[in-house]
Parts: C-alpha cells; sequence; structure tokens
C-alpha cells in the first residue's frame, strides 16, 4: 500500500519530472475512474443504440470534418493577422487607430457570436453584396478570435519590460527593430499557451457557423441526427471530431512551451 | 569628453528633476557624478545618452549641440554606449547574441565580422566560456561585463554608466568596477553615475555633484572630495562618509 502511494505521490519541491512508470499508472488509474463514471451512466440510459443508422453517413461526417478544418486553419490565420495589426494600433501614437482598436476590441467581445454572424452575414455582406457564406463564415470567426488574441498580444508586449525597451533604444534599434528582435520574440514565447486555448476556442466556435448553412461538421451531424433520430450517435462522433482537432493543437502548445522555457 | 548645458531643465509632473542647469565644464576623460537619491543624477545621464528630452535647454558634446528630434537621437545613441544599474541584456539571447545584436542590426556589420569582434571583446573580459549561456544562467556581476562588452563593442565615442553596481553585491561590485577602471586606464572617455565614492574618486578625473536638479558643485574629483565647498557637498559626504 506504502509502495502504490510512494508511486503516485509527486514531490514538486525537486523540480524534476516524476518517474515515467509513476506517471502511466497515475494517468491510467483517472482514465479508468472517468470511463467508469460515463460507462455507468451511459449503462443506466435504457438508450437503443442504433450506430448502424449512422454509420451510412460516415462520407458526410468526414466532408464536414474537412469543412471545418479548412474553415478554422483559415479563419486561424487570418485573425493572427487581424489581432497583430490591432494589438499594434492599441498602442499606436494615432489617437483615431487606438480607439478603433479598443472599439473593435470592446464590441467583438461584448456581444455574443451568433449575433454577429448573423448581422454579418444577413447585414453586412449582404449590403455589400458577397454571398459567399464561406467567405463571411471565415472572416466573422476571424475577426471574432482576433479581438481577444489581440488582448492576449498586447498582454504579451506590455509584458515585456520597459528596462528592456530602454536598452533596445539605448544600443540605438529603430521602434521597428525593438519590435522584431526584442519583442516580438519574446511575447511569441510568452503568449503561447493563451494563443493555443484560443485556437482551440476558435475551431470549436466555428460549429456556430451552422447558422448560416456553411456546411461543416456541427450541421452535417444535425443533418444526420435529423436522418436517422440517433441523436447520440450523430454528436458524440462530433465530439471525437472536434478533439481530434483541438488536441494536437495542445499537445504542440507544451511541446513548444518546453522548447523555449527559459527562465526571466 | 567635454559637456556644455545651458538652461537644461526637465520635469516629471510637478517635480522640476533638472531645474535651469546652465554650465561649461572643462574636457575630462573620466567624469563622475554623485549625489544624493531623486537628486537628477540619471536624469542628467540619461539626456546625456539621448534617452530622454528635455522640456527646454540646450546640451553640447564636445562643441556639437544635441538635437532633439527623432533621427538625430537614434543616431547619438547609435554612437555611444549606455550601461544600466541591472537587467540590461535582452533575457531571449544569449550572452554573445546580446553582443552582435546592435553591431549587426544599428552598425552594419556582417555576421563574421560581428561575431569575430564579439568573441574578441568577450575574451579580453575573461567571458569567453559564457558566450552561448542566456543572461539567467549568468551571476549579474558576469550580465553587467557583458553589458559593458556589449557597449564597447560597437567603439563608442564614450560610456555612460548609470549606477553600474548598485544591483551587485560586493564581490561582484569589485569585479565591475575594475573593469570599468581598465577602461578608463585606457583612456577612454566615460561618464559614470555611482554611489562609491572611493571609486568615484580615483577612477574619475572630474566630478559633479548633483542634488536638486542642479549641479550643485564640480571640479577636479580630488580637490571636491579632498576640500568640498559648498554646504550641500559637505553634508552630503559626511553622510556617506560615516560608514
Amino acid at each position: 500500500m506504502g509502495n502504490m502511494l510512494s508511486a503516485i505521490w509527486s514531490q514538486p519541491e525537486d523540480g524534476s519530472a516524476p518517474p515515467l512508470f509513476s506517471r502511466i499508472v497515475a494517468f491510467t488509474t483517472v482514465l479508468l475512474l472517468i470511463s467508469a463514471l460515463f460507462w455507468f451512466a451511459f449503462n443506466q440510459l435504457q438508450y437503443g443504440w442504433n450506430w448502424g443508422a449512422v454509420w451510412q453517413y460516415r462520407q458526410k461526417f468526414l466532408q464536414g470534418w474537412l469543412t471545418t478544418l479548412l474553415i478554422s486553419a483559415a479563419a486561424l490565420c487570418l485573425s493572427l493577422l487581424i489581432s497583430v495589426f490591432f494589438a499594434l494600433a492599441r498602442r499606436s501614437r494615432l489617437l483615431p487607430l487606438r480607439y478603433l482598436s479598443l472599439l473593435y476590441i470592446e464590441v467583438v467581445r461584448g456581444t455574443p457570436l451568433l449575433v454577429q454572424i448573423l448581422v454579418f452575414f444577413y447585414v453586412v455582406a449582404d449590403a455589400v453584396g458577397v454571398s459567399n457564406r464561406y467567405a463571411v463564415g471565415i472572416l466573422t470567426l476571424a475577426l471574432f478570435a482576433g479581438a481577444y488574441l489581440s488582448e492576449i498580444i498586447r498582454a504579451g508586449i506590455e509584458s515585456v519590460g520597459e528596462s528592456q525597451l530602454e536598452s533596445a533604444a539605448a544600443i540605438g534599434l529603430t521602434r521597428l527593430q525593438t519590435y522584431r528582435f526584442v519583442i516580438f520574440p519574446q511575447v511569441v514565447r510568452r503568449i503561447l499557451p493563451p494563443l493555443t486555448g484560443q485556437f482551440a476556442s476558435l475551431i470549436k466556435d466555428s460549429s456556430l457557423l451552422s447558422i448560416i448553412a456553411v456546411s461543416e461538421f456541427t450541421l452535417n451531424a444535425q443533418e444526420v441526427n435529423a436522418f436517422t433520430f440517433s441523436t447520440l450517435e450523430s454528436y458524440l462522433p462530433l465530439a471525437v471530431g472536434y478533439l481530434l482537432l483541438t488536441l494536437p493543437i495542445s499537445l504542440f502548445s507544451r511541446y513548444l512551451e518546453q522548447k523555449y522555457r527559459y527562465a526571466t | 569628453m567635454q559637456l556644455s548645458f545651458k538652461n537644461l531643465t526637465k520635469s516629471y509632473g510637478p517635480r522640476r528633476v533638472l531645474d535651469d542647469i546652465s554650465i561649461d565644464l572643462p574636457d575630462a576623460h573620466a567624469i563622475a557624478v554623485i549625489g544624493p537619491s531623486g537628486g537628477g543624477k540619471t536624469t542628467l545621464l540619461r539626456t546625456i545618452a539621448g534617452l530622454e528630452r528635455p522640456d527646454c535647454g540646450q546640451l553640447s558634446i564636445d562643441g556639437e549641440l544635441l538635437r532633439f528630434d527623432d533621427t538625430s537621437l537614434l543616431l547619438h545613441r547609435r554612437s555611444i554606449g549606455t550601461v544600466f544599474q541591472a537587467f540590461n541584456l535582452f533575457p531571449h539571447l544569449t550572452a554573445l547574441e546580446n553582443i552582435l545584436l546592435p553591431l549587426e542590426q544599428a552598425h552594419g556589420y556582417r555576421h563574421p565580422e560581428a561575431v569575430e569582434a564579439a568573441e574578441s571583446i568577450l575574451k579580453r573580459f575573461q567571458l569567453e566560456g559564457h558566450a552561448d549561456k542566456k543572461p539567467a544562467q549568468l551571476s549579474g556581476g558576469q550580465q553587467q561585463r557583458i553589458a559593458i562588452a556589449r557597449a564597447i563593442a560597437i567603439k563608442p565615442r564614450f560610456l555612460l554608466l548609470d549606477e553600474p553596481t548598485s544591483a551587485l553585491d560586493p564581490e561582484m561590485t569589485a569585479e565591475v568596477l575594475d573593469i570599468i577602471g581598465e577602461l578608463q586606464d585606457e583612456g577612454r572617455d566615460l561618464l559614470l553615475v555611482t554611489h562609491h565614492m572611493g571609486f568615484a574618486r580615483t577612477a574619475a578625473d572630474y566630478c559633479l555633484f548633483v542634488a536638486d536638479g542642479r549641479i550643485v558643485e564640480n571640479g577636479p574629483a580630488d580637490r571636491l572630495f579632498a576640500e568640498p565647498k559648498s554646504k550641500e557637498l559637505q553634508q552630503f559626504l559626511g553622510r556617506v562618509m560615516r560608514y
């Protein structure tokens, strides 16, 4: 019993990772416990599973999953550009730019994505004559995520101490060089964890595009549900599908965090 | 280095940190600036370093009037070396990269030339074994010596040091002061804000006593310490020399 306890007991003060064996034991234990809980819950359900009906629509799931992947990837790249721009605008010496950035961030963060999608698609896009719902969807998603990202980036920029900006000025770097060689390399390392968290949210938020009939993962699952009346069989693969997208991102972020670790 | 100030004034809010300084100083190699905390020493150094714009007034260095537009200040800052109290180095770069950054980005060195220049300076300061370490892996004294190495690698017109040892313990202070003394011996012009009266007296040939935003007294370092004329300096020396 004492052995068991010492195998799963980690002493954080010495800073080293616990032994592999302990980690495997602990992880498996947790996994088993949670699985058991859900196993019990699903067993209580008295539900007539019908995976066969849903299996027929596997192509539809795959197609929706790929669409979500592409939309998210596009929105992710676009949101990075948007957020860097607004993070810098927020610190601009030009006051109107600063207020534009402030207004954008507050409005986007303070209103539901659902409303933003509807307004953008049925009002703004319609007015400027854009009818491609995929383009509007990607843009709305990028603008939405961009507001959160730009606050993360701004906080990252501000976390680089005044003394370093001073040093950069003293060695004769221009403002642009200071951003490029001093601020950004440090900001990127510091904001990686919150950034990837935001990316994972963006992927899940893309499910809301189903309301403007963008044929992404969630909409396809909803349709399968409508065809087969097999609700859980339609939505459980949905959860797994999103995990397949978000899990690699957060593992990648852990890896980068380790790689760039240095004390400040 | 010869400094002239004319009506130099700087305020932070209601506080006047430089109060209408007008003086032509004689040519000197090593100038020590002493005085009580909050008296304006650091602001004076930062103005000379081109890091601070005065509210009004003029500053000439070696007969050349310093202009305070962005471009002139940038060029001015590139021509001199400045070392601060602490935390000079960029934490994401190694010691070597810290020295390379200004050489390559501000002074147009090509990479091989810059590496050669940086390595020879690190070697001179006996820091070559630390070239690939990040600042966090170095002691305070080593960090400060690398900061000095970075400042002189660009062959500056002169060196400005703002209390370079005040964040260090006595042993590290000695190792940093040794280097500054060495630089001074080889005739490099420098201006040093310091709390080490002994060092100011031996290493500097000229000394400024700054208090309440003014240069209260100035003169050859030996004279200033041996026979302080103003009441403020007498009191100040009386206080700091007591222990």
